[in-house]
């Protein structure tokens, strides 16, 4: 990973709504937005691998399968985002053309 | 004439939204790439697995060759694996299943396709000896107007789900109270 690339942290939820890229479309916008995408599958993910993972990936994730944690428990599937490990506050519509807008308005406001 | 199946290994479900009546062995898909076959072989997958650890997860509304509804469930250590709403306790944890979503599109809805659909899962349920359904996230709305991939509390009521939880969540700058509803199959 180059040292100037942002990091995008997708977490799926496979059963619905999940927004896993193609990977030509990945490559582009990894290319156009000079970010690195990182993919997740939390049906793959066992609790006892959590600790290998980015802490803000395991802490989401362990609060996610936390049933007493009601603040998390109204997530229902589809993909979380994250950029440079802080999370993406996103509506349920598209996410990927919402990401490109806030990866748009970064690079604006990064331009002298 | 609508008639529900369980999911076969000839189609596993992979379409999500279900806007219109869908032919599963038809070409024809949609163009966001981000939502296209990497995706779909995801979800398929999943589902998959699912189906053949625990026998089923999907019971689709056929019409003809088009599937015009859906019923996702799952066991609920697969439920709150994927960080889908759970009850707290652990008791039966092995045998009950989490009532996920129920997709029917537009033109189908009103026409018992739903009630075909629950209770064909409870029927499926104790076929298989599993014990308890719990759903979650159930609005207390009419009929009409609680349909959010779900029914509203008083179908669930009236098909012999009791309450079994009430809580509020924070969805889209209001305050919604929420229902958890289960049914003893034992």
């Amino acid at each position: 990973m180059k040292s100037d690339e942002a990091v995008v942290d997708v977490i799926h939820s496979p059963w619905c709504f999940i927004e896993a890229p193609e990977e030509s479309y990945k490559e582009k916008l990894e290319e156009k937005w000079k970010i690195k995408i990182r993919e997740s599958n939390m049906w793959e993910i066992e609790d006892d691998t959590l600790d290998s993972l980015p802490k803000h990936i395991s802490k989401t994730i362990r609060e996610l399968r936390d049933p007493s944690n009601l603040g998390m428990a109204w997530y229902a599937g589809g993909s979380i985002f994250f950029l440079n490990g802080e999370r993406l506050d996103l509506s349920p519509a598209l996410k990927w053309p919402q990401v490109e807008k806030i990866l748009e308005a970064r690079s604006r406001k990064r331009k002298p | 004439m609508v008639e529900i199946k369980e999911m076969e290994e000839t189609y596993i479900l992979d379409n999500c939204p279900l806007g219109a009546p869908f032919d599963p062995f038809s070409s024809a898909r949609g163009e966001y790439p981000g939502y296209g076959e990497r995706a779909r072989e995801i979800r398929r997958r999943f589902f998959r697995e699912v189906r053949e650890k625990y026998g089923n997860c999907v019971l689709f509304a056929w019409d003809g060759g088009r599937i015009v509804g859906f019923l996702i469930f799952l066991p609920k250590l697969v439920a709150r694996k994927l960080g889908l709403r759970t009850s707290r306790e652990d008791e039966l944890i092995d045998n009950t299943l989490v009532y996920v979503c129920m997709q029917i599109v537009p033109q189908y809805r009103n026409r018992k396709v739903g009630t075909e659909l629950v209770n064909s899962l409870i029927d499926w349920a104790q076929q298989k000896g599993w014990e308890r359904i719990e759903a979650h996230h159930i609005h207390k709305g009419d009929d009409a107007e609680g349909w959010r991939w779900s029914w509203g509390l008083p179908k669930w009521e009236r098909i012999g789900f009791r309450i079994s939880g009430k809580y509020e969540v924070d969805l889209h700058d209001r305050r919604v109270q929420l229902f958890s509803v289960a049914l003893d199959i034992g």
